[in-house]
């Protein structure tokens, strides 16, 4: 099927397309999940916030005034939810992330893949240790694929700053996590 | 290539393919009424679009047809002045009053006057 834009996605998902949604779904669903765990630092919430976020965003089409940026208006959403959820969930996030990830690690992938699930938790660790700004930029950036220009808009903040977060965040993953995290070129 | 860029791969969700497509049918599940209201929705203004074509164009020909007659009807009719006038004549109104009736003006008090010693004479 050839590749169609968002405007038109999302057009058609207002005439209650169901097959369109699905296709902004899959093509926006990974970086509405990068956002919120660099928000909230759990899956399973960044799993309920992405899926209130979506039908929030479907509920509320007609107020996406530009829907050729579809992505920048959801992901705000994605946003406003996940620091919703961190602070409904203040109690919760007292869990030191270590123990939390643990668990969730445990439950999900108990005996596969052992050394990259203790990879995937090292990364989780280092990532807690950075602002939830810079992991932002650094998920979208590094793991998504996005330029600086996008990253600057969706976070209202200058390209210049993002580069610097950017820049500090992949020195605090290295110094925490070392050789482990360089990409094999 | 951005030789600074980290490996996170082993954070990307969709590696785990079966949670992912999890996630992806929960949230097309939840979607779904919203999706069937506004199809619903979109077909009731489907309907009304289908029949707004027909209403409008048999309004536009009963408006055609109006105009038409109206406008035959104003050729012809006759001068409302010859109507009065006849009017007037057919029911023997008395000539000073025939006067202002084609005049067409309120009496004065001297018509008024006239037209009753007119009558008194008469009588």
């Amino acid at each position: 099927m050839p590749e169609t834009d968002d405007a038109r996605l999302v057009e058609r998902a207002r005439c209650g397309d169901a097959e369109a949604f699905d296709r902004l779904v899959r093509r926006h669903l990974r970086a509405a999940y990068l956002v919120a765990l660099a928000v909230v630092g759990e899956p399973a919430d960044a799993d309920d916030i992405c899926q209130d976020a979506f039908i929030t965003a479907l509920e509320r089409l007609e107020d996406c005034r530009h829907p050729d940026r579809f992505s920048a208006w959801l992901l705000r959403i994605v946003r406003n939810r996940a620091h919703s959820h961190r602070r409904y969930e203040g109690v919760r996030q007292a869990v030191p992330l270590e123990e939390a990830n643990a668990h969730a690690g445990a439950a999900a992938d108990p005996h596969r893949d052992a050394s990259r699930s203790e990879l995937r938790e090292r990364l989780r660790a280092g990532l807690e240790t950075l602002t939830e700004i810079q992991r932002q930029v650094l998920l979208l950036h590094d793991l998504e694929g996005w330029r600086h220009r996008e990253i600057g808009d969706l976070l209202d903040l200058p390209e210049g700053t993002v580069r610097s977060h950017l820049f500090q965040a992949r020195r605090r993953m290295r110094e925490r996590l070392g050789y482990a995290l360089c990409e094999e070129l | 290539m951005d030789r600074e860029r980290l490996d996170l791969s082993a954070l990307d969700p969709t590696r785990d393919t079966a949670r992912w497509e999890r996630l992806i049918g929960r949230i097309n599940a939840r979607a779904s009424a919203e999706l069937a209201r506004r199809a619903a929705a979109q077909g009731a203004f489907a309907m009304v679009a289908l029949w707004a074509r027909p209403a409008l164009a048999a309004a536009a020909a009963l408006a055609a047809i109006s105009a038409g007659t109206l406008i035959a009807l104003e050729r012809t009719a006759a001068p409302a002045a010859a109507i009065a006038h006849s009017v007037v004549e057919a029911l023997e109104v008395p000539s000073p009053a025939a006067a202002w009736i084609d005049e067409d003006r309120a009496p004065t008090v001297d018509d008024l006057i006239l037209i009753l010693a007119a009558d008194g004479g008469e009588r």
